[in-house]
């Protein structure tokens, strides 16, 4: 497979035939870096670590050209990277995750689209990999309305894939709530590091804005991940519908035309209110839909690496 | 129940289809998809939000579209309102005028089933108000008769109970006429009624009226066409299709429009059509019916210029069958006033034809004279007597201009046709005969004479060519015989005008034999000529002793080669052009009206050569020109013995007498009116005094005193009540000696005797969509009282129109919006 078509796995609907989370997740970081050569995000890491061979796609100015003058080959140099960069990915794993999942809908309609929780745990298995590329230690927390499961952050090789199989096996169940789950978890993580929060945030907002601060007073550096399902954001529906609450047990039989416009501005005006907080606690706001490219969820995270390592450098 | 009564009621039953949209409201929603949703807060919010509006918006779409079955349904069940009813009587303005429009005309009075159509008219009117005063207090009543439209019976009369007896009474007493009315006109009168917006505004028309197809004019073109034979049948010659248009100067109108293009809806169906728009409801009430045989005198002609005393006069009467059966051993009678009857039997009319009858009858006296002809009884009494009105004179008015006179018997130029025209003696000749010569000519009044012969007269002058042009025009007929006095010169200039003028030829120079040792004879050259006609074939005995020794070579303007036929129109025209052209009132008066039109084209080029003389060239002996109304004959040889041996000869009386008779001015037949057709007379102040009388036929005297005219020259006597047929006496009083008394006949229009009807299929057909119904029989006044009802499914149409525009509109305004 040419290195270059890798890109094409950014895509969620190409994603979506795929079904093991491990390629998925690897076809889509390598695609992110493979188009990468253009972008600003470049040399990370400072201290040398090994000489690799040159691939397209490279950036010419790592090659190291003593190496080249003696041995007539194109050597990419490969640096260490500072590895106290310690992640913590939190993913929700409540019911309403679940929405669009292959069960529901969006098979029997024969669509390829990702689920909410799959394209979450997608976009938490690329950082993952990704950020093991990086050698950072990565953690994951699956929560609902409890912590459900924890993997301690680790750099080492193998924890990739304990980190895969969990996500794996995880399927989105019972309602969420942040409040207790997040403290508990603000308490839990010593070290200061990355917080990746990836959820829909169908949570009390005050909540959520204290669960926030805690992590902020533990000088944690947060990233939202804001998943929506792509039919959350544009209330495609036309026939009459009876919407049935996935955490809570209230329904609704209405017809969608009629709903969509008062739908839409009741859903900006709490879209508004979760920018808010996340600007008021000075976190990284990513707002992700299933119908968009992952690109994402590694450019949210690349921006902030960045940002991060202009600040260390000065 | 409701004052709403339905054309098909059963297709009501589709009302039932309002269950539909609401049906499909309640299916779809029973009908939905279950999602298991996680944004639930917000969508209950937004529920919230929005169900208010929501249900209000589908409850209104809901509506709308029930509302639109109903209407629907309404549309084709076709709803006629009564206002009579809760719905009428709920509705503003429900007063209504009530316009009946009863046609008296003189056809209203043909029996069927022993009893006439207009007594059953009137019948059924009255139980019509009876009923009306009972169950609509509230309406008023207009009554119009088609005789008077301007001057309805009652006019918004109320019904209340006080007057009703009153108005009964006042129908009671209502009589047919003799005035054929015009329905359309009533009908606009109507409209006019209608268009006052002070009045109710709910108007319900009935019409009742015999349905003649001469006045509906929706006539098959087969029946037409087989009308026209019938016409043509009746007169082989043109003369009686000329006499024709005499015979039908009724009243014009929507008849002859009708009866000239029978395939088009006429005007009054259009009219009727445009009414029945803007009205609640109209009726036709057909309350005519067939009839057998239906005798009709229709006109009576006289065949001669003028009315003479002491000599026949000769009259052509003809006799029309317009019913479905034939007519056997048809008397008719002639009579004319304080004079016994003379009576001729016909074996055989034919059912749609027409019959001549000639009478001849010796009026002894001078003055006014007035004839009745009758024929028997049968359904249709109105038609069955028809006058005639003249007046019978000396006899025809000739004046003789001698250009050489001479005292000696025999010497002068006139001599001859004077004893030719008028002989000395006893017995009348019917005309009457002055001399004038040369000098005396130029200043004598040209009007009274109605032919004028111009003997070898040396010269016009210009005056006088003026004054004869003018009185040819009128209709007078000119003769001119010339010889040796003649200046060809100044003829040629003054007279012929290179064509344009009154002289028929270009004169030459006299040729023939000054020893007069040779003679030539005389050739018809046109055979058929209806004054020369006697004269014609090869070796005629009553010219062949003619001899023309000199005569003036001549060569006529544009010729037309003379034939009978030619003549026949021009003989047409002639009569015609004195008749006003635009009163025609059947076919035959149409075919008249069509000669007149040929004939003003033979106009313009109107010359044929009529008799030639035997010499090698066949020098033209008599040139007939026609000139405006009348006509100018030149005899190219003089009227004495100086040229030639004819005014000698027997034979020159018959032509003197026949050409004479053949050229003269008819005199104007105005004494024989339409009924309803003012009588006017012209008075000399000089001569009359300003009182005037008049007896109607019914001997009723009415005296009143005559106006100066507008230029105040002279008076007019006009009255205007002759709405009865029959013989009206105009006396007036002269300043010295006695009264002298005129006679009027008013005739009934001969269109009325036509009672061939129209059949209501076809009417109602030719009325395409319209509100109109069409009634017959009995009860059909009761029964429109009845069903007195206007549809509403226009007003419905829209409404649904509305309904669905809303609908849409609001749908797609709602879905906009979310």
């Amino acid at each position: 497979m040419p290195a270059t078509d890798g890109r094409r796995f950014l895509d969620p609907k190409v994603l979506a035939k795929i079904s093991r989370l491990d390629v998925r997740a690897r076809l889509v970081v390598e695609g992110f870096i493979t188009g990468m050569h253009k972008s600003p995000y470049h040399g990370f890491a400072v201290e040398f670590a090994s000489h690799r061979e040159y691939v397209p796609g490279d950036e010419i100015k790592h090659i190291d050209w003593k190496v080249w003058a003696r041995q007539d080959r194109f050597y990419i140099k490969e640096y260490e990277e500072e590895t106290n960069l310690s992640c913590t990915i939190i993913l929700d794993a409540s019911k309403s995750m679940a929405y669009g999942q292959s069960t529901g809908e969006a098979s029997a309609r024969g669509a390829h689209d990702l689920g909410k929780f799959d394209y979450a745990a997608t976009a938490a298995a690329c950082l993952a990999h990704l950020l093991q590329h990086q050698q950072d230690a990565v953690g994951l927390v699956t929560f609902d309305h409890q912590i459900r499961r924890q993997l301690p952050a680790s750099a080492h090789p193998s924890h990739l894939k304990l980190l895969l199989h969990e996500l794996e096996n995880t399927s989105p169940d019972d309602r969420s709530d942040v409040g207790e789950v997040f403290h508990r978890l603000a308490e839990q993580t010593r070290k200061r590091g990355l917080i990746v929060l990836i959820s829909d945030l169908f949570v009390d907002l005050e909540t959520l804005r204290e669960s926030l601060r805690h992590f902020r007073h533990r000088r944690h550096e947060i990233i939202l991940m804001h998943t929506l399902h792509e039919h959350e954001l544009s209330f495609p529906f036309q026939d009459n519908t009876m919407f049935k609450g996935l955490e809570v047990s209230a329904e609704v039989l209405a017809e969608p035309r009629a709903l969509r416009k008062s739908y839409l501005e009741v859903l900006e005006r709490y879209l508004q209110q979760v920018r808010k907080i996340a600007a008021d606690l000075g976190v990284d706001y990513v707002r992700l839909s299933t119908g968009e490219p992952l690109d994402a969820v590694l450019t949210g995270y690349l921006a902030f690496r960045q940002r991060t390592m202009r600040k260390r450098r000065r | 129940m409701f004052g709403l009564t339905f054309v098909t009621p059963w297709l009501l039953a589709g009302a039932a289809l309002i269950a539909a949209p609401i049906i499909i409201h309640l299916l779809s929603k029973r009908k939905f998809k279950i999602i298991g949703w996680a944004a639930m807060e917000f969508l209950l919010e937004a529920d919230r939000r929005n169900r208010r509006r929501v249900r209000l918006e589908s409850l209104l779409l809901l509506l709308l579209r029930c509302l639109a079955i109903i209407l629907l349904a309404l549309l084709v069940a076709r709803p006629l309102i009564n206002p009579t009813g809760l719905l009428g009587a709920a509705a503003p303005n429900a007063a209504i005028q009530r316009v009946i429009i009863l046609d008296d005309s003189p056809s209203m009075t043909a029996v069927v089933e022993n009893r006439s159509a207009f007594e059953a008219a009137n019948a059924g009117l009255v139980e019509f108000v009876r009923d009306l005063a009972r169950q609509r207090p509230g309406d008023t009543l207009t009554l119009i008769t088609t005789s008077a439209p301007d001057r309805p019976v009652f006019n918004g009369q109320p019904l209340g109970a006080a007057q009703i007896d009153q108005l009964i009474e006042q129908i009671e007493r209502l009589e047919p006429t003799d005035l054929s009315g015009n329905p359309a006109t009533a009908l606009q009168s109507v409209e006019r009624l209608m268009g006052d917006r002070s009045g109710p505004r709910n108007h319900v028309i009935y019409m009742i009226t015999d349905l003649r197809d001469n006045e509906w004019g929706v006539a098959s073109p087969a029946a037409s066409s087989a009308s026209a034979e019938a016409d043509d049948s009746r007169g082989p010659d043109g003369a009686a299709g000329a006499t024709g248009a005499i015979g039908a100067d009724g009243p014009d109108g929507a008849t002859s429009d009708a009866a000239a293009s029978p395939n088009s809806p006429g005007p009054l169906l259009a009219l009727v059509r445009q009414i029945a728009d803007r009205a609640a409801g109209f009726f036709i009430i057909d309350v005519g019916g067939e009839v057998g045989a239906n005798l009709s005198v229709t006109q009576i002609a006289p065949l001669e210029k003028s009315l003479a005393a002491g000599v026949e006069s000769r009259f052509e009467v003809t006799i029309a069958n317009t019913g479905n059966d034939d007519a056997q051993n048809v008397d008719v009678s002639f009579k004319p006033l304080d004079a016994p009857e003379i009576r001729t039997r016909l074996p055989l009319v034919r059912a749609g034809e027409s019959a001549s009858v000639p009478f001849t009858y010796v009026f002894r006296q001078i003055g006014a004279v007035g004839i009745e002809v009758s024929v028997g009884a049968d359904a249709l009494v109105a038609d069955n007597t028809r006058h005639f009105a003249g007046e019978v004179r000396q006899g025809t008015q000739i004046l003789l201009v001698d250009g050489d006179p001479s005292t000696q018997p025999g010497r002068g130029e006139t001599y001859f046709l004077q004893h030719a025209l008028a002989p000395p003696g006893e017995l009348p000749s019917g005309n009457v005969v002055d001399i004038t010569t040369e000098g005396q000519f130029e200043g004598l009044t040209l009007d009274r004479y109605q032919a004028i012969i111009i003997c070898n007269l040396y010269r016009l002058s210009e005056e006088r060519i003026t004054a004869l042009e003018n009185w040819v025009r009128g209709g007078g007929g000119l003769v001119f015989f010339l010889g040796d006095q003649v200046d060809a010169a100044a003829y040629n200039e003054t007279l012929f005008v290179a064509g344009a003028g009154l002289l028929p030829a270009e004169l030459t120079e006299i040729q023939g034999d000054d020893e007069q040792r040779e003679w030539v004879g005389l050739a018809l050259a046109a055979e058929n000529h209806p004054a020369l006609r006697v004269f014609g074939g090869d070796q005629n005995p009553f010219i062949k002793e003619i001899k023309f020794f000199r005569w003036w070579g001549s060569k006529p303007g544009d010729v037309v080669v003379g034939t009978a036929g030619d003549a026949a129109v021009v003989d047409a025209a002639a009569v015609g052009a004195t008749a006003p052209a635009a009163t025609a009132t059947d076919a035959a008066a149409t075919d008249a009206a069509v000669g007149n039109d040929a004939a003003g084209e033979k106009q313009i080029a109107g010359t044929s050569v009529v008799a030639r003389f035997t010499d090698l060239e066949t020098s033209p002996a008599i040139v007939e020109k026609v000139f405006g109304g009348g006509r100018v004959m030149l005899f190219t040889m003089p009227a004495d013995g100086t040229w030639n041996n004819w005014p000698s000869d027997p034979s020159f009386v018959v032509a003197a007498l026949e050409v004479a008779g053949y050229v003269a001015r008819p005199l104007a037949s105005e004494s024989t009116l339409a009924v309803g057709q003012p009588i006017e007379q012209t008075l000399d102040p000089s001569k009359y005094s300003l009182n005037v009388s008049v007896s109607n036929p019914a001997g009723e005297l009415t005296s009143f005193a005559a106006t100066p005219t507008s230029d105040g020259k002279s008076l007019s006597a006009r009255f205007e009540e002759t709405g009865r047929r029959g013989l009206y006496r105009l006396s007036l009083q002269q300043h010295a000696g006695e009264g002298v008394e005129m006679f009027y006949a008013a005739n009934i229009d001969p269109a009325e005797s036509d009672l061939r009807r129209a059949e209501a299929e076809v009417v109602t057909q030719k009325l395409g969509e319209s509100r109109v119904q069409i009634l017959r029989g009995k009860a059909s006044l009761e029964q429109a009282a009845l069903t007195t009802g206007f549809e509403i499914w226009r007003s419905v149409l829209i409404a649904l129109a509305v309904v669905l525009g809303v609908e849409q509109f609001l749908a797609w305004s709602f879905g906009r919006n979310r």
